[in-house]
């Protein structure tokens, strides 16, 4: 609560939106990381979240439709930033869709128990070899993405700063 | 509606993604890799199922990868590049409110 002249006035609640879209990507980027290594995680967890990311990927297009479909229908008159945010946005989506393809062919844990078929015994090597680069593109592409984004990341996190500061107090 | 419309931007993100697993289908089929030596095959055929303590400082590791190229992208992007339009900057702000 804020309290000012003598008037309480309640403390301007955080849009919802802003809320999700922030603490979806934290766990994206957080997602990714963990992913690059198998050891780290172990296989089971590896393949899960890889799934799950999927789904995660899915619902941060569908929060930044807007400017999805604003930038595809002016591509042509948009900036050089904006053509290059295009790119690395497509890119990574295409990245990310072959990890995620790549690592279903050769998933030992998750496929089998979704499909109640058996785990494949010899590795598919060269769909293996094509997952690690895929997965390293990704790694790459989403720094690319942060960091054209970087503005809207600042000021999200300046906001959720803010409110939980006047939230806790 | 509001529901309906949801369901039509997952299907276009659906088919999109379908047509990037045609294409990464086709590119694997043409990609020749040498296989990896016997002691790396093993390896990676005997992958540990559970997490393993030793390794967990490697996301670490992972996330300096990932902030390393956000400050390369930043650096490349602030240096050749004009600042956002100011229709993007409304754009961001309207995602924001």
């Amino acid at each position: 609560m804020k309290i000012e002249s003598g008037l309480v006035e309640p403390v301007r609640p955080l849009h919802w939106r802003l809320k999700i879209t922030f603490w979806l990507d934290v766990l994206l980027a957080l997602s990714i990381c963990s992913l690059q290594t198998v050891s780290a995680t172990g296989l089971v967890i590896h393949e899960w979240l890889g799934l799950t990311v999927v789904g995660m990927v899915f619902a941060h297009l569908l929060f930044s439709w807007s400017w999805i479909s604003s930038t595809s229908r002016r591509l042509l008159s948009q900036s050089t930033r904006a053509h290059i945010n295009y790119i690395i946005n497509v890119a990574l989506f295409c990245s990310v869709i072959a990890t995620i393809f790549s690592g279903v062919i050769i998933s030992q844990k998750a496929v089998p128990v979704l499909t109640g078929s058996k785990a494949v015994l010899i590795m598919n090597w060269r769909w293996d070899r094509l997952h690690n680069d895929f997965a390293g593109a990704v790694l790459m592409l989403s720094g690319f993405h942060i960091a054209i984004n970087w503005e809207w990341i600042l000021a999200a996190s300046q906001k959720i700063l803010r409110w939980i500061f006047e939230a806790s107090q | 509606m509001r529901l309906m419309r949801v369901f039509l931007r997952l299907g276009g993100l659906s088919l999109a993604a379908g047509v990037v697993i045609i294409l990464t289908w086709i590119y694997g089929g043409m990609r020749q890799y040498p296989l990896p030596d016997l002691q790396e095959r093993e390896a990676r055929q005997n992958r540990p199922p559970w997490p393993d303590a030793g390794e967990s400082l490697t996301i670490l590791g992972d996330g300096v990868e990932l902030i390393l190229y956000a400050v390369i992208g930043r650096t490349i992007l602030r240096l050749r590049l004009s600042p956002s339009s100011r229709s993007e900057r409304e754009l961001i702000r309207l995602n924001m409110r």
